[in-house]
């Protein structure tokens, strides 16, 4: 608790502060999980009823911002899809992130041959582009939101686990290790208590544009219908519903279209913040 | 007199991979075959230039590298193989001081922590015992026991370098190494440190082996010195001894680089020529001839061995054939 104290008032998350990018990002990013976490509470239950006397209304007759396919508000859809984006691109990072570090980790603290077979790993996953290798995934599997944060885990630990290694051959020389393997310490206690949180930062930095990466990842495969089951209003499904209506309609594509913008874009600038706060020659 | 460590044709030798696909691999001999004793309450002075292996010898000493070869005795038992689960009691024995305050601690944890780690390892002082046991390690040390809640962040160089002390007492050691322990700090911190780990070997009746390459502190603080150079020892005397009349010519120039205090002073400077050889690739014969002013043909071709010259002192050099067997 008191690192996170001492890490609010160093001097990269002073710099964090006068940042106005950063702080942008922080706004977006906190008003996302704010509204896909109140969504339900916000819409009521019937926001996303079917009006089909409404189908494909223009911005500000019914709502907001308009009506998509059979009359459903946009808005509405607009907020359920930020709780589902939200969901697919926070759980898949989280799972990247965890396997990733714990397979990095161990690879690069345990060194030696079995390090350079882990990385060999990594190596051949890196060399395949990341989505390519989702969107086979997610076309094998049936359609499921379970199974595309599965289909862009399998892809996206990798990243992971590739900075983690590098940071723990980095961490592991220090003589603060050392004084621990002094003490009798056992290689699982310091790889727990001495290296490990001795990684977060970076790894956190990472995550925050990982977030991004995924958002734009699973709206892609939702676009190209690989994605989430028909019906699930994800911002990548409702753009890929815009398109049949591009013409007609065009608000359809755009709102959702400024969605995955706005949230990708203030993923980044969050990101490139954190990396300040984080970075090493701000914390001495 | 009992011998606490002792070394037998101790070496470490890294693997120096050269390139991307090294086809030869080379040999980096950072200790090279060394014998030494060091016995129960002294402190044995280790110098040497940057590079000469002095710290790895310390680490290999504690087995925290594993040598390539030779022995290592603690109080006469066998440590070299000595399997994981022994050794880490082992480890409550001897423990390390480091050179870099800033790295020894590990950032994200408390001082407390830090210190009463040590003790959760071992079992010592369970539970609220704990907290006791590290305020007076810490008062021991002269920082007050209420930093225990802080970050390393929050300490300068010499107050860290107090808690990586208190770190190494906590387990109640006999011998520590002490890996250049006042180098990286001011000067006015260094007397602090110096006298600190003085007053703590009289209290508890610790032995050390003192790392460093500052002369003038080795002599104050040392019983013995041992003088390194390329993975080898290339001589041992009591500190009056070896200061007073130093034999290897490597000894020698060391000691006339050393500044005096007194201005116009006696001064007769031995400049040695040349950088430190690589130990991957070391010279022949004796390891110091290209830069010995004193060096003859024997030197170039033939590797001198440490011979005990009047009784008690060591030199590793041709000009000193040793005492005569009786």
């Amino acid at each position: 608790m008191s690192t996170l104290v001492a890490l609010l008032h160093s001097r990269g998350a002073r710099r964090f502060r006068k940042s106005h990018l950063s702080m942008v990002g922080l706004v977006i990013a906190l008003l996302l999980v704010v509204v896909g976490l109140l969504g339900p509470l916000l819409l009521g239950p019937d926001a996303l009823a079917l009006h089909p006397a409404r189908d494909l209304a223009a911005p500000g007759r019914y709502g907001p911002l308009g009506n998509a396919e059979n009359g459903v508000d946009l808005l509405s859809a607009l907020i359920e899809g930020a709780r589902l984006s939200l969901f697919v691109a926070g759980l898949s990072t989280l799972v990247s992130a965890t396997v990733g570090v714990l397979f990095g980790a161990f690879s690069g603290f345990v060194g030696g041959r079995i390090d350079a077979l882990c990385m060999r790993l990594v190596d051949v996953l890196l060399a395949f582009p990341g989505i390519l290798l989702a969107i086979y995934i997610a076309a094998v599997l049936p359609p499921s939101v379970l199974n595309v944060v599965f289909a862009l885990s399998a892809t996206g630990w990798v990243g992971y686990a590739r900075l983690a290694r590098g940071q723990v051959l980095e961490v592991r020389r220090l003589d603060f290790i050392e004084a621990a393997r002094a003490l009798g310490a056992h290689p699982v206690r310091i790889l727990l208590r001495h290296i490990l949180p001795n990684i977060t930062g970076p790894v956190v930095v990472q995550a925050s544009f990982g977030l991004s990466t995924a958002i734009l990842a699973e709206a892609a495969l939702s676009f190209l219908g690989l994605g989430v089951p028909p019906g699930e209003p994800s911002w990548g499904a409702l753009l890929d519903e815009g398109v049949d209506h591009l013409l007609v309609a065009p608000h359809l594509s755009i709102f959702p279209g400024i969605c995955i913008f706005v949230s990708v874009l203030g993923f980044n600038f969050l990101g490139d913040g954190l990396r300040d706060v984080f970075d090493v020659r701000s914390q001495r | 007199m009992t011998t606490l460590v002792e070394a037998r044709g101790l070496k470490k030798h890294f693997q120096a991979s050269s390139g991307l696909f090294a086809g030869s691999k080379k040999v980096l001999r950072a200790v090279d075959g060394i014998d030494l004793d060091i016995t129960a309450g002294e402190t044995l002075g280790l110098v040497g230039e940057s590079g000469c292996g002095k710290s790895t010898l310390g680490r290999v000493l504690l087995r925290l590298h594993e040598p390539t070869a030779g022995t290592i005795r603690y109080r006469g038992e066998d440590i070299t193989g000595l399997p994981a689960g022994p050794l880490r009691a082992l480890r409550r024995k001897m423990q390390i001081i480091f050179q870099d305050p800033y790295a020894s601690l590990n950032p994200r944890m408390t001082i407390g922590s830090i210190v009463g780690e040590a003790l959760q390892i071992h079992g010592l002082a369970p539970g609220a015992e704990r907290e006791a046991r590290v305020a007076s390690l810490l008062e021991r040390v002269g920082l007050r026991p209420d930093v225990m809640h802080r970050y390393p962040h929050e300490f300068s160089g010499g107050q860290r370098q107090r808690v990586g002390i208190a770190r190494a007492l906590a387990v109640e050691p006999e011998f520590i190494v002490c890996d250049e322990p006042i180098s990286a700090l001011d000067v006015s911190i260094q007397a602090q440190v110096v006298n600190l780990l003085q007053d703590l070997q009289q209290e508890l009746g610790l032995t050390y082996l003192f790392i460093a390459h500052d002369l003038t502190v080795v002599e104050h603080i040392s019983t013995r010195v041992a003088v390194m150079y390329l993975g080898n020892i290339v001589e041992l005397a009591s500190r009056d001894d070896l200061y007073r009349d130093p034999k290897h010519p490597y000894t020698r120039a060391l000691l006339s680089a050393v500044p005096h205090p007194v201005p116009g002073g006696k001064k007769e400077r031995i400049a040695l020529r040349g950088e430190i050889p690589s130990p991957i690739d070391p010279p022949s014969g004796c390891k110091f001839h290209p830069r010995c002013p004193e060096a003859t043909d024997v030197c170039r071709t033939t590797e001198p061995t440490l011979v005990t010259l009047g009784g008690t002192r060591q030199v590793s050099c041709h000009l000193y054939p040793g005492d005569r067997p009786s």
